[in-house]
């Protein structure tokens, strides 16, 4: 996205949009980056690799840019994924959900390509049209099977601009629609019987698809799709530290495009809910005495974030604008009890027995049970 | 080089200054001076083995010096040997205690074993120049009992008032003696302790990585003391830690293995003569930064050690060489080439204790090798070190795609589907990595990350099994046969040839057939080296081996410190047989328990000692006939009646076992009945098993002799009032039951005396504790006999029917608690069952009493065609 050439009016548009994409929002990082950038880069690829790895880490640059860290985790991981794509290898992220897959997904085609928009959204009802190509009926009927009668997928139109394609939560697509990908990852092709000519990948093409855990045995890859892809687990944050860095700096952003009224919460509260879904998600006290239920939920970081943003808003619509126990309870208590009878039980024991002998944390205990 | 110009001075050491390439040439040069070459490296470094080699060739000395002990000079001619086959060890031990030892390993790519093969093919002469063992075990050895004196002192302490003169015991002889006739022990007491760690502090040395194993037999007191002390030096450790790391980190790497492969062990083409230079730099600066915050212990061994170097070159140096390197751990090389009188070192090391040292090669594993085993000069990845030592030994550039190849070889093997592409991109996947991490070539952590990534789909597990497999290894040295060891130790390499049992590192599984004669002999094999206490073979327990057929399951692990087992072994005799003999002989008579020597007994015939079997027995008859215990006597029944029902397959004698084993008996009849008074509950569970073990035995191998005086002391006790726990008035109703049941079991008692004696044992009179533990020794925790068993079923289930509306209600409690015993899937059945003998044949009894709900007349008309159907003929006629 060139922004010289946007019209004021649409640049105030883009600015008022709920959430931007990564390279818009980014925008400044990702040219510093490319000023400095003086390493080799495969075909097509607005960055090299180590540039790449640096803006999914964050650092400094010698130009004094300082670029944030989109990812807070494992430097070597986000290294792998990066080598994976250089090498003409598809990408599989898989994890737990909220382990920032599709962030990882988004952000690297936006350093990769400078284009994170091509995007399947993989779901029980996607179909093979939504993979491949589609057509415009109208045009079909009256000028029959043409060029300009085709709607190329998004994934087709990565390939003719050898960018990166994305496929969302790809075990939720049905198995038979999966393997339209097979041709396209070993082959790099794509071919359109209907005209008698083939798509062909050029060069920068690559796919990044992201897959959770838990609907494991849903729409299994099938081996042959397996191998055509390297795959890459997230891991759920590896330290409380770890978590709450990125927590704090997630709802600093969100609540920044959201436009929300309130304060940026107190760190206390952050960590406050990290060590909840924590204590909660491994089944054990933070202080290793008390072994607790697990709800059926996952927990996942992604769900700290949406419950500091709820509770942010409530703060500054409702309340006085500076997040307290009161605003956060609500959504505390609808991310852990997901099951109405287990999860209830789970979630009042954990208030019953923690929640309620931590001294600083009485306004919490009594404002979750005035929720439940 | 980090050579040095040296001084012609003989007296004062000749050392200088880390010198450029053009020193060493003029050093060369100058033919009528000696020149001392010192190369640090680092023990098990590929990359030093190579650049050292490369640095010896082109030096081309007249004399090798290689830190090691000294007392191990006359076995490097054995390296030539093609039978002695790495990794291997230098063994020095104590001789009046083995458990004072030092393993020093040797891989086929550790620089020592290099300078050493390069020594002895050039017929050069080889020294090892490190302190030698005499004194570094004889100042282990006081330290450990200072340290025990100390623990000894503070627990007499602990023990207050009346401990006083306890406290002072055996260990407090020692003590003070060795603490003041040794003038260099001072600082002693967390001197040794300090030891496996101080030594190998920093420089990652060699010496004295003992495992913990024979720690642990240098005296139970010293224990707890010499773990704190190894926590607070691993605590130093980390701190001071090794050099590598320091280093490492100034690079900007996490730790400083990682940054050694990449710079040093996994490159290519490493210049010898500025590798060796920048190594003895560095170290000169790491040493300079650290030297204040030592721990004192391992400064004092340090100084010990390196004087004694010092005082090696010079002798060298003294004895005519003209060229002469020095191959010591890089962390040493600032010492050696530092400016000290030999007046001063001298003095350094006049005066220290001495023990008698003998050295000798062992096997030794590549898992040993590895730091996770506790060995702290140990490298992470031993096995992938040996395959950069032959990749690069073989010029073959080709790493990744034969590492890669290897692993998908071994993901085969595992059953995990692996093709030629999946090597292809994980050969391109690693080389990316290495790539953008700007490094030459991928290394080990680049091929890890490819293989999760590409072969596992991103899971861990598989890589467990490549690391375990390919990466730390499994391959186990040799030792040819004319090494010198002790006999016990040639003995077994003898009995390990003819029996056909190649000593492995890896474990190995062993089902044995006793009615073959290698299986039996090599049965007994295990059985002789499990009495002397060389675990390589341990029993399986499996279903199959504890019924006692002539099967037996072992494993067989060989661990390198078994040797030193052997050696220890030893005093015991010069064969394995006779060793194993005396062994026993002396147990045995040392033995204090009943029960301890009648497993002696099955032990000695187990393993076919016939020499042992007579004063074994012996022993056992005279304990026998002096204990009147019986709970005793009745632990030594089972043991006794292996010996005598297996005896035949094993061809043993056990004649004299049976004659043991009749007055065993009849005193154990004799006191049964008395035994079972007055017992608390833990004592009557106690007796119950002995009990029922030993009735087991009786029903194995007893004679009707034996079985009739038994059965009737069980009858006497069955009828005996039942008591409670402690009760004056009769024996435990846990043990009534028993009997009660084993009668019934035996059909001795017909369901009528059996069912009068439940009742009277659960009636009105009892209290419910007693009648409690009868039902439960009565059901004996045996669900399946009871589901299975009519006759006992029927006998409980008349019982219960047959109790009024009061008892049932008193009862209920107690039968309730017995049964909780049972699991829930047993109880479950139980209940099924009752339900069934009551619902299920009331409804047959319906079934066949009623009219039949089908009309016999349509049935018949399918019959013709069911005949065909199942290939009977077409008999439609025939009624």
């Amino acid at each position: 996205m060139t922004t010289d050439t946007v019209q004021p009016s649409e640049t105030a548009r883009t600015s008022q949009t709920l959430r931007q994409p990564a390279e818009q929002q980014y925008a400044h990082e990702l040219e510093a980056l490319r000023k400095v950038d003086d390493r080799a880069r495969p075909a097509h690829w607005t960055l090299s690799p180590w540039a790449v790895v640096t803006y999914l880490m964050g650092g400094t640059l010698s130009d004094g840019t300082v670029i944030s860290a989109k990812y807070i985790g494992n430097q070597r991981l986000m290294e792998i994924a990066v080598a994976t794509l250089a090498t003409d290898r598809a990408l599989l992220l898989y994890g737990v959900p909220g382990t920032a897959k599709s962030w990882v997904a988004e952000h690297l085609a936006a350093a990769i390509s400078g284009d994170s928009t091509l995007l399947v959204q993989g779901t029980a009802g996607t179909s093979e049209e939504q993979i491949r190509y589609g057509w415009n009926y109208a045009r079909l009927l009256a000028e029959g099977p043409s060029r300009a009668a085709l709607v190329p997928s998004p994934l087709m139109r990565a390939m003719e601009a050898g960018q990166m394609a994305r496929v969302e939560e790809l075990t939720r697509v049905p198995a038979d629609v999966q393997d339209a990908l097979i041709t396209v990852l070993s082959e790099k092709t794509l071919p359109v019987p209907e005209l008698g000519v083939e798509v062909r990948a050029i060069q920068g093409f690559n796919l990044i698809a992201t897959a959770n855990n838990r609907d494991k045995g849903v729409n299994e890859l099938s081996a042959a799709l397996k191998r055509r892809f390297n795959t890459v687990i997230l891991p759920v944050p590896a330290t409380e530290a770890e978590e709450v860095a990125i927590v704090a700096k997630r709802v600093g952003e969100l609540g920044r495009a959201l436009a929300l009224p309130a304060e940026p919460p107190a760190l206390a509260e952050v960590r406050r809910v990290v060590q909840i879904f924590r204590e909660l998600r491994e089944g054990l006290s933070a202080d290793g005495k008390t072994r607790l239920k697990s709800p059926s939920g996952t927990l996942s970081t992604a769900e700290a974030i949406s419950v500091l943003n709820s509770g942010l808003a409530l703060a500054g619509h409702f309340g006085d604008g500076v997040i307290s126990a009161r605003d956060l309870a609500a959504g505390i208590t609808g991310a852990v009890v997901k099951d109405p009878v287990q999860d209830a039980v789970v979630w009042k024991e954990y208030l019953e027995t923690v929640v309620k002998d931590r001294a600083d944390w009485k306004d919490l205990y009594r404002a979750c049970r005035e929720v439940l | 080089m980090s050579g040095s110009g040296t001084e012609p001075e003989p007296a004062e050491l000749a050392a200088a200054e880390p010198s450029e390439a053009e020193d060493t040439s003029a050093a060369v040069a100058e033919e009528a001076v000696p020149s001392v070459h010192v190369f640090g490296i680092r023990h098990h470094g590929p990359g030093s083995a190579r650049s050292l080699v490369a640095a010896l060739a082109q030096l081309e000395p007249d004399c090798v010096l290689i830190e090691g002990p000294p007392e191990a000079d006359a076995l490097v001619p054995f390296v030539l040997d093609p039978e002695l086959v790495p990794p291997v060890a230098l063994l020095a031990y104590c001789l009046d205690d083995t458990a004072l030892a030092s393993f020093f390993p040797l891989a086929v790519y550790s620089p020592e074993w290099q300078a050493l093969c390069f020594g002895a093919q050039r017929g050069l002469p080889v020294r090892f120049i490190d302190l030698p063992q005499i004194h570094s075990l004889a100042l282990r050895k006081a330290a450990r009992e200072a340290a025990e004196a100390e623990l000894a002192a503070l627990q007499a302490e602990a023990e207050a008032e009346e401990a006083g003169e306890a406290g002072t015991a055996p260990e407090d002889e020692t003590a003070p003696q060795s603490g003041e006739a040794d003038p260099a022990s001072d600082d002693e007491p967390t001197l040794v302790e300090a030891r496996p760690s101080a030594i190998d502090l920093a420089q990652g040395d060699q010496v004295g990585s003992e495992p913990s194993d024979f720690k642990e037999e240098s005296g139970d007191a010293g224990e707890s003391a010499e773990a704190a002390e190894a926590a607070a030096n691993a605590e130093a450790e980390r701190i001071v830690g090794d050099p590598l790391d320091w280093l490492g980190r100034a690079a900007g790497h996490g730790d400083g293995e990682r940054w050694w492969n990449q710079l040093v062990e996994e490159r290519s083409d490493t210049d010898p003569v500025d590798l060796f230079a920048a190594i003895a730099e560095a170290m000169g600066a790491v040493r300079a930064e650290l030297s204040l915050d030592r721990d004192p212990d391992a400064l004092a061994r340090e100084v010990l050690r390196e004087a004694h170097m010092r005082k090696c070159v010079r002798q060298a140096q003294k004895d005519g060489f003209r060229s002469i390197a020095v191959v010591v751990g890089a962390w040493h090389v600032p010492a050696l080439t530092a400016k000290v009188s030999a007046k001063a070192d001298n003095d350094v090391l006049r005066g220290l204790p001495k023990a008698k040292v003998v050295a000798t090669w062992v096997p030794w594993t590549e898992g040993r090798l590895a730091s996770d085993s506790g060995y702290a000069a140990g490298v992470r990845a031993p096995a992938w070190y040996g395959f950069l030592w032959q990749q690069s030994a073989q010029g073959d550039a080709r790493r990744a795609v034969v590492w890669l190849s290897r692993v998908a070889g071994l993901l085969r093997a595992a059953d995990l589907d692996t093709s030629s592409a999946h090597v292809i991109e994980a050969v391109r996947l690693s080389e990316t990595l290495a790539a953008l991490r700007g490094q030459a070539a991928p290394g080990l952590d680049e091929f890890d990350e490819a293989v999760r990534t590409i072969m596992c789909f991103g899971d861990d597990a598989p890589l467990k099994l490549i690391r375990q497999k390919l990466v730390v290894g499994e391959a186990l040295g040799q030792v040819p046969a004319s090494v010198p060891v002790v006999p016990l130790q040639q003995d077994l390499n003898r009995l390990q040839k003819s029996l056909r049992l190649k000593p492995e590192a890896s474990a190995r599984d062993l089902d044995l057939d006793l009615r073959k004669d290698t299986d039996l002999s090599r049965s007994q094999l295990f059985h002789r080296l499990g009495l002397l206490g060389v675990p390589w073979a341990v029993p399986l327990a499996s279903g199959v081996s504890s019924k006692g057929t002539f099967h037996e399951h072992w494993r067989l692990v060989w661990a390198p410190e078994l040797a030193l087992r052997l050696v220890e072994a030893s005093r015991w005799g010069a064969t394995i047989a006779d060793a194993a003999t005396a062994r026993a002989i002396a147990a045995a008579g040392e033995a204090t328990s009943l029960a301890a020597l009648s497993r002696w007994v099955s032990q000695v015939l187990t393993a076919d000692l016939p020499q042992a079997v007579e004063p074994v027995v012996a022993a056992l008859e005279r304990h026998a006939a002096r204990t009147g215990d019986v709970p005793e006597l009745l632990e030594a029944l089972p043991a006794l009646a292996e010996v005598m029902r297996y005896g035949d397959v094993r061809r043993t004698d056990a004649g004299r076992v049976a004659q043991v084993l009749d007055g065993l008996v009849a005193r154990a009849s004799i006191g049964l009945g008395l035994a079972c008074l007055a017992l608390d509950d833990a004592a009557a569970e106690t007796l119950r098993d002995r009990v029922a073990a030993a009735h087991r035995a009786l029903n194995l191998v007893g004679t009707p002799e034996q079985r009739g005086p038994w059965l009737d002391a069980l009858g006497r006790l069955a009828d005996s009032t039942a008591g409670g726990a402690g009760a004056a008035a009769g024996a435990h109703g846990l043990l009534c039951g028993l009997a009660a049941r084993l009668r019934f079991d035996a059909q001795l008692d017909d369901v009528q005396v059996t069912g009068r004696r439940m009742a009277v044992a659960l009636s009105v009179g009892h209290d419910p504790g007693p009648a409690a533990a009868w039902i439960d020794g009565f059901l004996q925790e045996s669900a399946l006999v009871l589901l299975h068993d009519d006759g006992l079923w029927r006998l409980l289930d008349a019982w219960v029917a047959g109790l009024g509306t009061e008892d049932f209600i008193r009862v209920l409690p107690l039968v309730r608690r017995a049964l909780s015993r049972y699991s829930g899937p047993e109880r479950r059945q139980l209940g099924e069952r009752a339900a069934r003998d009551v619902g299920p044949l009331h409804l047959t009894r319906v079934a066949v009493t009623a009219e039949p709900t089908w009309d016999p007349a349509r049935a018949a008309a399918a019959i013709p065609t069911l005949r065909v159907l199942l290939g009977l003929g077409a008999e439609g006629a025939s009624p």
